[in-house]
């Protein structure tokens, strides 16, 4: 669907402010040189993108502001079939904050996010995808600063263990075993 | 700022509907065992989050339902003041979804994004940062689906342009000319 300019409207006083009113909505979509939309033409564009999966007013988190460290994993894989794999394994993980096939001399980017560099690492040598079957090269960078975006949407709060995804079982893990992590889903 | 438990249950509502209200996050959000919160103690501990800068609530967006392509751009640049240049260029820039800098054999990490592939190469041929001074070395890797975050914040329709922080002309650029691309903060 192609978005028209009203459209374009909603989602830029969207981005902004998320939980923006109905009424105020209104008063900053302009429909055509002096006519403004009504607020339940407003709230129906708003449930159209939703329903049709362009837009989620969601949550955002500030990495910076909460002291949450985080990395890139780069990763080379041996076949189609393995990339389906890590992605089927990793792909609801409340620490991936970016998961992207990508052409060229890697298949996969991985972002992660952690409450330490210490929880980071341990997550690397323990249920991060870099020990699993068909990698055949990985790299780790790791990021000290987050300018774009400020806030990132991640669903680290869902109090929901996805161990039975990727086969990495908590009590296995020192940093579980030490109290540092919470364990999957209880961050 | 740390997280309680129930700073933790009301970012995971906002995150799954961040329209939701207050009296509905009221039901979703315990106290203790059986116990909820008030409205009103929801309403500040949301503005609380918002103002601390630790959360916002956004329109984020699902590009991939837009038929947008991205790219990743790994700089690695001449020293720190060429990587403050870059940023300060392009953290405002409409393309870009991610802008960090990481530590070891790159400096920044940029993800733009654009309407089709041939605007996303006219990007990084003409208005993008692998040709500005300073820059080192660096490396593409095109990928054409965002697993995670599905929705991603960002603000493509702002209608403001950006030229004079990147220092590019749209009017010199041949997909405007030609009208593939409306031009910076235009799509």
């Amino acid at each position: 669907m192609p978005l028209d300019n009203i459209d374009k409207q909603i989602l830029n006083a969207l981005f902004k402010n998320g939980r923006e009113s109905l009424t105020n909505l209104e008063k900053v979509v302009v429909k055509s040189d002096h006519e403004m939309m009504s607020h339940t033409g407003i709230s129906k564009r708003i449930l159209k993108l939703e329903d049709m999966g362009i837009l989620k007013v969601q949550a955002n988190l500030n990495f910076n502001k909460l002291d949450y460290k985080a990395l890139f994993l780069l990763i080379e894989m041996s076949s189609y079939e393995e990339i389906n794999n890590i992605i089927n394994a990793y792909s609801e993980c409340p620490r991936v904050f970016l998961l992207t096939q990508v052409t060229g001399q890697y298949n996969l980017i991985m972002g992660i996010v952690g409450q330490s560099i210490d929880v980071l690492h341990r997550y690397i040598n323990h249920c991060g995808p870099t020990n699993r079957k068909g990698i055949l090269h990985s790299a780790v960078i790791y990021i000290s600063d987050f300018i774009v975006p400020k806030f990132i949407p991640i669903n680290f709060f869902s109090g929901i263990s996805k161990e039975d995804k990727c086969g990495n079982v908590c009590r296995n893990c020192e940093a579980y075993l030490d109290g540092k992590c919470e364990g999957c889903g209880n961050f | 700022m740390p997280l309680d438990n129930i700073d933790k249950q009301i970012i995971q509502a906002l995150l799954n509907k961040g329209r939701e209200s207050f009296n509905k996050l009221k039901d979703l959000t315990f106290k203790s065992g059986i116990e909820h919160m008030s409205h009103t103690g929801i309403r500040k501990r949301v503005a609380k989050l918002k103002d601390s800068e630790i959360m916002n609530i956004q329109g984020n967006l699902n590009l991939n339902k837009l038929q947008y392509y991205f790219a990743f751009i790994f700089l690695e640049l001449e020293d720190y003041e060429k990587v403050k240049e870059i940023i300060e260029a392009y953290s405002d820039c409409p393309r870009t979804f991610l802008l960090t800098q990481v530590t070891g054999q790159y400096n920044l990490i940029v993800g733009v994004t654009g309407q089709n592939i041939d605007v996303l190469h006219t990007y990084l041929n003409h208005c993008g940062p692998t040709n500005k001074k300073g820059v080192l070395h660096s490396e593409i890797l095109f990928t054409s689906n965002i697993q995670i975050p599905k929705f991603l914040p960002i603000n493509l329709f702002s209608s403001i342009s950006q030229e004079h922080k990147c220092g590019n002309r749209c009017k010199k650029c041949e997909a405007f000319l030609c009208g593939d691309c409306n031009g910076c903060g235009n799509f």
